[in-house]
């Protein structure tokens, strides 16, 4: 009796599992580790940050603390570009590591995308915030603000500014 | 003799025309300045994510001169209405994009990233152009190339500069 009841139970708990994260993925969504690109007060530059959708906002997180929250009504612009990343802290410790020939790491590029914010802050002010990520969370983020009918635009495309990798 | 004293009195004309728009500047008179987005010349790719990094980046200056007890935004208003504040706009006329790998790697000016534009100092008030002036950033050397976007932040600190030199 032991031995029929202890798959029933995982069974049940791991149905429980399921029902659970699925009702999370429709109430937020999380992108982790997108890169700062600019706009957000008191940080700095390339700093990781991880991106929380909800259903009426969008929050910034560095670690456990909000460092910006952005209600969907306040939004009046987003757009979606491209860039490069470049790698230059492993450029740095391959020139120490491997000499000049190091320096060649330089030249290796990532493909990103750019999610531009542009909303106006609580006094009426107009304020941007710039995240770079990886293109699928991109599109994750482009299908889960579309849903609550924030229409993402996609600019023509520029040449690709060189950006940094720190 | 004819032709030295039309000259001369040419040059008279022109600076007595000038020197009333330098006269309108008072040195500590603006309390408050408002930044607002600059546009893109026609024809020039400059980067959507560059134009928000720009506003950022002179709102970050111009609070680091220490000079304007307020730096607002577009749609912000100044805690004293009443009293005179300075209106910033701009248009970008040039923009290198350049290379970190080619400034790291080749150097000597190569991979150059430059930003241009045409800056004016308003009086919110007037809406007179107390100051148009052309500034740039550039990105010529830096740590493993420096970063493309500093140039930008170069921009800002120029126009900081002149605010500076010019208001105070």
């Amino acid at each position: 009796m032991k031995h029929h009841a202890i798959p029933i139970l995982l069974a049940g708990f791991c149905g429980g599992c399921l029902s659970a994260s699925a009702a999370v993925e429709t109430e937020s969504l999380t992108i982790r580790k997108a890169f700062h690109g600019g706009g957000i007060p008191r940080l700095r530059l390339d700093q990781r940050v991880d991106l929380t959708f909800k259903p009426d906002s969008v929050l910034v997180m560095k670690g456990k603390n909000t460092v910006a929250t952005v209600p969907f009504t306040r939004i009046r612009r987003v757009q979606l570009l491209s860039a490069d990343r470049h790698y230059p802290g492993a450029t740095y410790a391959a020139v120490l590591a491997a000499g000049y020939g190091g320096a060649f790491l330089i030249l290796k590029k990532r493909k990103v995308d750019v999610l531009l914010v542009e909303y106006v802050n609580e006094r009426g002010g107009q304020m941007g915030m710039i995240l770079q990520m990886p293109k699928l969370d991109s599109a994750r983020s482009r299908s889960w603000l579309e849903r609550f009918n924030i229409q993402v635009e996609d600019p023509a495309p520029t040449p690709a500014p060189q950006q940094a990798k720190k | 003799m004819r032709r030295w004293s039309l000259l001369m009195l040419s040059m008279l004309l022109v600076l007595s025309l000038a020197s009333p728009a330098a006269e309108k500047i008072t040195k500590g008179k603006f309390a408050a300045i408002e930044v607002v987005k600059f546009d893109v010349r026609e024809g020039i790719q400059f980067p959507p994510d560059y134009q928000v990094l720009l506003v950022e980046d002179l709102i970050k200056q111009l609070e680091n001169s220490k000079k304007f007890k307020q730096v607002i935004r577009t749609g912000e208003n100044p805690a004293d209405a009443a009293a005179p504040a300075l209106k910033l706009t701009g248009t970008i006329t040039e923009y290198k994009a350049g290379s970190r790998a080619k400034r790291y790697l080749v150097g000597f000016g190569a991979g150059k990233t430059k930003v241009v534009a045409q800056v004016q100092f308003v009086d919110r008030t007037t809406g007179s152009v107390l100051l148009d002036r052309k500034v740039d950033g550039k990105v010529i050397i830096g740590v493993i190339g420096g970063d493309s976007r500093g140039a930008t932040n170069g921009l800002a600190k120029e126009v900081s500069k002149v605010a500076k030199d010019t208001f105070f």
